[in-house]
């Protein structure tokens, strides 16, 4: 969300990003936004320009962040904080600074050795590091997950059936704060998770009993993918109105190729959303008549 | 010794983050943290090979004369621009003026604001095209499962905006939390536990140095 | 007429969801959303905190999730500097923190907030679930440093925080996906005494369902989630200069949103009607049915 543009006007060209945007930096904005959206009509130099710089600089930006918090902070910054201390603390544990420091630097020499792999994609001296990596995550996922999404969410699955603070049936009250539908909606919702829950046995035989709860395992779980459907809409569309949203605050008059022109349609069709959809629209126009006239129709 | 080594590393590293999961004190809670450090390192020059790849892969592409070679020198050149001033900032390089004026975010963050962010949101946005196009050429309801599908779709797409309630003198949001807490929260319940399940068994068999499969080349 | 489905092209239906949405969105009508329990649950959440008490905010976000979360993420940050609680802002994406950094400038000074005092920055952490596991265990560990390369000792909010989430009352994460909340829940929330809230783009909402509300106390679902919190957080906003909430464009320009999603929504509906009923009317009729 861009703050109020018309507080402070912008300048041609600001490095501030809490300041409003810029207007060079508007008309790239508007440009590549545009550029992308070309592909809607057909694959064109101005969508591959604009996915090459969405590569390259997307790729150079992660590269920036892992170095710096990755690399950097965690070797660097860490060896040199701890030169300075006679103990440095490890996950709360004090540990002399020489054994944090010597800790460090064998991940020095084992990040080396990963790096190893740009020249020798063979060699054995990648596969430690890798392997440290995997088994740490492995030991994290496997712990964490079983507290978190085993023991504790079926501890938390078993809820009462009857409600103590439910309301009798009345004119007031609605349906779902009385007993009856407590209780209904739980029975649902038990029937539909132990269903779920049998539609995935699958080292027994499929017997009747055990079909019909699979069947209405698939019934909830069709339920269910219906909502995640359902939602996944839901944030297409509010990706795109925002698109719509950026691209209208930058059809404001400071923003428009005359510069500090008054508000009013020429500032409207000089601004960068409008003047460069109708230059792409043109440029694509003439390229799709190019193409006919290259390719006659059969005769 | 040249798969046995790193067998071994994995379940000795494996191993210790699991007992200080047991045991969250002293030694045990200090190598845990140490190992955690080791694994953010190794992730983030893992990355940084990634780069190594994808320009060798490019200067192939360019120096075979590729139909984008002019792409893949612009995505080159704005990478190695963008890397240069965002390690001038990183290391100071740039002249003391500028970095009080502007601090030492600056280049960077222009980069990610005007460039980046247009650019990806963009790219994610054209999927609200997509999805209106799949609804009318490949959403059926076929089967009974595929008709559940969809009305559960729809109630959800009623229920969320202020239109749905409107439509149907309040009913929908109303449907909408019936179906989300009892049908979708079961059902949700149960793929998680089942999906955890699946975690433990693998995790154990990486911690105990049974699978074996990530060593392969 | 089978073939008027396989050979629509379907420009024409980008065109219409793109004059659709244009068009609504430059009319500028909005309107009022009810909230949901579990949004009342996020804004009551945070309203019993005492002043003072730490929240650890976690931006797990990217620029194609921001349209969802970023509205969010300013409710929340305005609503925490309203009731004085202060905020230890972490980031496990790296696309997040120039998005934080924004706006950490642009609204701390309207609450007269002093970084280090009331707000600190430690910046993004790679490594994902590891990432997790390693400022629950120990934030100090995790960041030797903050986002501005200034040490522990010289920001004085960071002495009431200690290693396994102590001295932190809440956690907020505004999380896109992977790794996200469903992963905080994994590393932190089983492990530590903390309380978990989650600001979800619409995609990951439905799985939230299963953690509600006993290991997640409440969450905001997708731009719905959104409006409808700052619907509640508008009115605790500071006032800016001009005399309106900081927080009443922000949650107008959602309002406004959601009118424009609402008839999105038939549109997508419509197609999906049309569809299938020319599908049906069109169908081969197979085996017995034939005969």
């Amino acid at each position: 969300m861009m703050p109020p543009l018309l507080q402070v006007p912008p300048s041609f060209f600001s490095l501030d990003s809490s300041a409003p945007p810029d207007v060079l930096g508007g008309w790239i904005a508007c440009f590549l936004t545009l550029a992308v959206f070309s592909f809607l009509y057909r694959d064109n130099p101005f969508y591959k320009l604009a996915e090459h710089v969405f590569i390259g600089l997307g790729t150079a930006y992660f590269a920036l962040q892992y170095y710096e918090q990755g690399v950097l902070q965690k070797l660097q910054t860490h060896i040199v904080d701890a030169s300075v201390l006679e103990t440095v603390k490890l996950g709360g544990h004090e540990v002399p600074a020489d054994v944090a420091i010597g800790l460090r630097a064998a991940a020095v020499v084992l990040s080396g050795m990963l790096l190893l792999r740009l020249v020798a994609p063979s060699s054995w001296a990648p596969r430690w590091p890798l392997a440290i990596m995997v088994g740490v995550y492995a030991a994290l996922k496997m712990t964490g997950e079983t507290q978190s999404k085993l023991v504790l969410l079926v501890g938390n699955s078993i809820q009462p059936i009857v409600s103590s603070e439910a309301l009798p049936f009345g004119p007031d009250v609605r349906i779902e704060q009385t007993a009856l539908w407590f209780t209904a909606t739980k029975l649902i919702y038990y029937i539909g998770l132990i269903c779920v829950l049998g539609h995935f046995v699958f080292t027994f035989r499929r017997t009747r009993t055990l079909a019909a709860v699979s069947r209405i395992g698939v019934v909830t779980l069709m339920i269910t993918f219906g909502s995640m459907f359902g939602f996944t809409v839901l944030g297409r569309i509010a990706l795109l109105i925002e698109r719509v949203a950026m691209l209208k605050d930058y059809t404001a008059p400071e923003y428009a190729l005359a510069g500090g022109t008054q508000a009013g349609l020429l500032a409207t069709v000089l601004s960068p959303p409008v003047l460069l959809t109708v230059l792409m629209v043109a440029l694509l126009a003439l390229g799709a008549l190019r193409r006919r006239e290259r390719s006659p129709g059969p005769a | 010794m040249k798969r046995e080594i790193p067998i071994l590393l994995t379940v000795l590293c494996g191993l210790a983050v699991t007992w200080s999961f047991f045991s969250p004190v002293g030694v045990s809670s200090a190598m845990n943290a140490e190992l955690l450090d080791w694994a953010q390192v190794f992730f983030s020059v893992a990355f940084l090979l990634g780069i190594a790849n994808l320009v060798r892969i490019s200067l192939k592409q360019v120096t075979a004369g590729h139909a984008d070679s002019p792409y893949k020198l612009v995505m080159l050149a704005v990478l190695f621009g963008y890397l240069l001033a965002g390690l001038a900032e990183i290391h100071g390089w740039l002249p003391a003026a500028f970095t009080e004026e502007h601090g030492n975010k600056a280049l960077r963050n222009w980069g990610h604001a005007k460039i980046f962010v247009p650019l990806q949101a963009t790219m994610f946005s054209l999927l609200a095209f997509y999805i209106a196009s799949a609804a009318f050429r490949a959403f059926r309801a076929r089967s009974l499962e595929a008709t559940l599908l969809l009305t559960a779709g729809a109630v959800v797409m009623l229920g969320q905006v202020p239109i749905g309630d409107e439509l149907t003198g309040g009913w929908a949001s109303r449907a909408l939390a019936f179906l989300m807490v009892h049908v979708n929260g079961a059902g949700q319940k149960a793929i998680i536990m089942g999906a955890t399940l699946g975690v433990l068994a693998t995790g154990l068999r990486i911690v105990l140095g049974i699978e074996r499969s990530y060593l392969s080349e | 007429m089978a073939s008027v489905i396989a050979n629509f092209d379907r420009r024409w239906i980008f065109l219409a969801v793109g004059l659709l949405v244009v068009s609504l969105y430059a009319a500028g009508i909005s309107s009022e959303l009810p909230e949901s329990e579990y949004v009342r649950d996020f804004h009551a959440t945070l309203e019993a905190l005492p002043p003072g008490a730490i929240v650890l905010l976690s931006a797990d976000f990217d620029p194609a999730s921001a349209a969802e979360l970023l509205p969010m993420y300013q409710g929340v940050i305005h609503h925490l500097f309203a009731r004085d609680l202060r905020i230890v802002n972490v980031a496990t994406w790296p696309a997040a923190p120039p998005f934080t950094q924004k706006e950490f400038a642009r609204i701390a000074p309207l609450y007269g907030k002093t970084y280090g005092v009331d707000w600190v920055e430690l910046g993004f952490l790679p490594g994902d679930d590891v990432a997790m596991g390693s400022i629950g265990q120990s934030l100090r560990s995790a960041y030797p440093r903050d986002d501005r390369r200034t040490s522990w000792a010289d920001l004085p909010l960071l002495a009431d925080v200690g290693d396994n989430m102590r001295g932190i009352s809440l956690l907020i994460t505004a999380s896109a996906g992977y790794p996200g909340i469903l992963e905080w829940i994994a590393q932190v929330g089983g492990r530590y005494d903390v309380t978990l809230l989650a600001g979800t783009t619409a995609v990951q909402t439905p799985d939230l369902f299963a953690f509600y509300p006993l290991q997640l106390k409440g969450f905001l679902g997708a731009a719905t989630g959104a409006t409808q919190y700052l619907q509640l957080a508008a009115p605790l906003a500071a006032r800016l200069p001009t005399g309106e909430g900081a927080l009443d464009e922000v949650r107008d320009e959602n309002q406004r949103r959601m009118l424009v999603q609402s008839w999105a929504h038939i549109l997508i509906l419509a197609l999906i009607v049309v569809g299938n009923v020319i599908y049906f009317r069109t169908r081969v009729p197979t085996g017995a049915a034939r005969r």
